[in-house]
């Protein structure tokens, strides 16, 4: 008779799960327990993580680059409370993550007892569903529903929190259900209708100057090809989000970069020009747009593609088409109706406008004073690193840079954490990826003090030989909230500023991975090649200067228009 | 008597977090809540909630919200709806009555996954 921990095992291997990121506890044991034969079989592997943070940012990353559910597993109290901002990262940005949780025993519930912690309290604010398992019977079909609700509709995480006693239990007759029953429950519709189709394509057609916004809906669907061949067909430039940008190999030429808060002016102002906009995916947070002002102003007309009915019909303004459904989908369904119009277009005018922009704002990008320069730093990754490399990242000023200067070559090469902004996303989050994708390298670029917030998960990269490598972006400061302290408190900085006291180096030797201390382009280039070659875990510090701001930037809450383009402290 | 616009969630209860999920989508968007009727009205779970609510700006985004929750079938939305409750006392015992006059025939507003029927 199999036990109720045996089943969730089952379960997950029956969904396809190969690797498990956790840490055990009382109340998960008997779920390792059973986990013992598996990992014996090499039928699913384990990887012990250093705080269950990073093992939900582990199973984001690991979800993000496979596209399929990433699994993590807790104890119960301080396990599962450890989770919460893994969970609630993952949520914000749609990425379906399955977290198993043990609970204390269900006579123990409610009595505070040790390590007792609300997980069905807590836990629905910070993911999409959260099911307490009453009858150890119900797992198979909870694992099941997990996984469905996980990832159909707009994706985002479960979790499944299963009393210790129903873990232990001893279960007769098993029934291993074919479907997923969630009463109350419907992923949204994919609506096609041509006669919307035919309109939005119309007035994209008709446009003088037409412009496609990409957010992460094209990266969840998988949309690339179909974006860049809509670009192509009408002749219009590309502009993203932060989550966007992955989606969009960045050397197509109509690519202008991630619009927005810390977007690239060119980007900005191709959007407060344009006369039509697509909007794909994209669900035009105040991150993209600050203030709707930009958006009303000149008559510009919308036409938005979102799998979520809801999230278009929250916006206060006028949207001209609405379309509901995947990306990819719908984007084949507007290619289909382009080609059988057979009409060409030629935008000569709105294109060079578009790069004029492009070559005017680079003067204010590209400078090359004392210090190494973090864009300058990003083009010499990207040169020595392959194509299809993966990148992570923390949260903060070089997060600003990655999203400006970073070029992605290829779709899905990129994950940071957009909607929570979660420091310490990076590091775990390149773990799951490499887990997902081994045969690529995976670069996790993090700021020092994103990076120190879950860098004990380096011993986790060295246990298991995960050869990810990460750049600090040393800058001796927690640098975005000093850079915004610099311009908007009156320079009154405050409460950001680390000594010197770590050494990236021996910290990394500490836990028994490689690190490299850079002087110059020439040493980085020369301990990326290494590492890259060496194929271990390292770590290599870059020094950049605290006062490097990351720019262009435009003021809280401020307009598209507003765009600070240079630091003001040292004049234009 | 009060009159005001009145929600009905028609979902499915598993345990009390489905109660505590919908009132916290509404606590969320600073939506506050006069008054609460609730009950069970199908054996498999099916539970009717009705709460009267006030009106503000973001009582649109709080019924889609509703309206996309995980075991939330429908969302229904009534205006000018009047709500009564009272308490008497018969032979000692105490009855509070409540009552929500939907006029039949009234326009009702529905929401469920996205769908919006009218
Ligand atoms: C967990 C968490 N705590 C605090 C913040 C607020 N915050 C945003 S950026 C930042 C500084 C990040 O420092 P670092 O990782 O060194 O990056 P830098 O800006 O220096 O490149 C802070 C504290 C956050 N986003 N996440
Ligand atoms: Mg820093």
């Amino acid at each position: 008779m199999p036990t109720g921990a045996k089943l969730v095992v089952e379960a997950l291997k029956r969904e396809g799960v190969k690797t498990i990121f956790g840490i055990p506890g009382l109340s998960n044991m008997p779920i390792y327990d059973e986990l013992v034969d598996y990992l014996r079989n090499e039928e699913i592997r384990h990887v012990l993580m250093r705080h269950e943070q990073g093992a939900a940012h582990a199973a984001d990353g690991y979800a993000r680059i496979s596209g399929k559910p990433g699994v993590c597993t807790a104890t119960s109290g301080p396990g599962s409370m450890n989770l919460v901002t893994g969970l609630i990262t993952a949520y914000w940005d749609n990425s379906p993550v399955i977290s198993i949780t043990g609970q204390v025993p269900k006579s123990y519930i409610g009595r505070k007892s040790f390590q007792e912690a609300d997980v069905v309290g807590v836990m629905q604010h910070v993911a999409k569903y959260v099911i307490q398992i009453k009858e150890a019977n119900e797992i198979p079909l909870w694992i099941k529903n997990a996984f469905y609700l996980a990832t159909s509709g707009k994706p985002g995480p479960v979790v499944v929190d299963i009393p210790r006693d129903l873990l232990n239990a001893n279960i007769n007759d098993v029934a291993w259900p074919e479907e997923p029953v969630v009463l109350g429950y419907r992923p949204f519709k994919s609506v096609i209708n041509p006669s919307d189709i035919t309109k939005a394509v119309r007035m994209l057609l008709d446009a003088e100057r037409p412009l496609i916004l990409v957010g992460a809906g094209v990266f969840w669907s998988d949309a690339t090809e179909e974006v860049i061949r809509l670009s192509e067909l009408l002749v219009c430039p590309i502009i993203s989000t932060l989550l966007g940008k992955s989606a969009v190999p960045h050397d197509y030429p109509l690519y202008l970069g991630v619009a927005g808060y810390y977007g690239r002016a060119e980007a900005n102002n191709a959007f407060l020009e344009a006369d039509v906009v697509l909007v794909v995916g994209a669900r035009l947070s105040d991150r993209t747009l600050p203030t709707y002002g930009d958006i009303t102003k000149d008559g510009k007309k919308l036409i938005i593609v979102n799998i979520d009915p809801t999230d278009v019909m929250k916006l206060p303004i006028k949207v001209d088409v609405e379309i509901y459904g995947d990306a990819k989908k719908v984007l084949k369904a507007f290619l289909e109706i382009i080609n059988s119009m057979g009409r060409k277009v030629s935008r000569i005018g709105w294109v060079s406008r578009v790069k004029e922009f492009k070559e005017y704002y680079s003067k204010y990008y590209y400078v090359d004073d004392d210090g190494l320069k973090p864009w300058k730093i990003l083009k010499i990754i990207r040169d020595v690193i392959p194509s299809d490399a993966i990148i992570t990242t923390g949260v903060g000023k070089h997060q600003m840079w990655i999203m400006n200067f970073w070029d992605v070559l290829k779709p899905r090469t990129l994950i940071t954490s957009g909607g929570m902004g979660t420091m310490g996303f990076g590091f775990p989050a390149a773990i799951g990826a490499k887990i997902a994708k081994p045969d690529r390298a995976v670069i996790n670029l993090d700021g020092d003090g994103s990076f120190l917030m879950t860098m004990n998960n380096l011993a986790t990269a060295v246990d298991y030989n995960i050869p990810v490598i990460t750049v600090v972006f040393d800058n001796r400061s927690l640098g975005l909230v000093r850079q915004v302290q610099e311009l908007f408190f009156k320079g009154r900085v405050v409460g950001v500023d680390f000594g010197m006291s770590t050494d990236y180096v021996k910290l990394a030797e500490s836990f028994g991975a490689v690190g490299y201390d850079v002087k110059d382009y020439n040493d980085l280039r020369a301990s990326l090649r290494k590492s890259l070659e060496d194929s271990v875990a390292s770590v290599i510090r870059v020094p950049v200067d605290r006062d490097e701001f990351a720019l262009p930037q435009l003021p809280p809450g401020g307009s598209l228009k507003e765009v600070i383009l240079y630091d003001p402290r040292k004049g234009c | 008597m009060t009159r005001g616009k009145v929600v009905k969630v028609v979902c499915h209860y598993r345990d009390a977090s489905l109660l505590e999920g919908l009132i916290s989508t509404l606590r969320k968007l600073l939506i506050d809540i006069d008054w609460i009727y609730g009950r069970m009205v199908g054996d498999d779970g099916t539970y009717e909630l009705y709460l009267g609510v006030k009106d503000s700006s973001n009582f649109l985004n709080a019924v889609l919200d509703l309206s996309t929750a995980v075991n939330v079938a429908r969302v229904e939305v009534f205006n000018n709806v009047d709500f009564d409750s009272r308490v008497s006392s018969e032979d000692g015992v105490v009855i509070e009555t409540f009552k929500i006059y939907i006029p039949k025939g009234i326009k009702t507003d529905c929401y469920s996954w996205g769908e919006v029927c009218g």
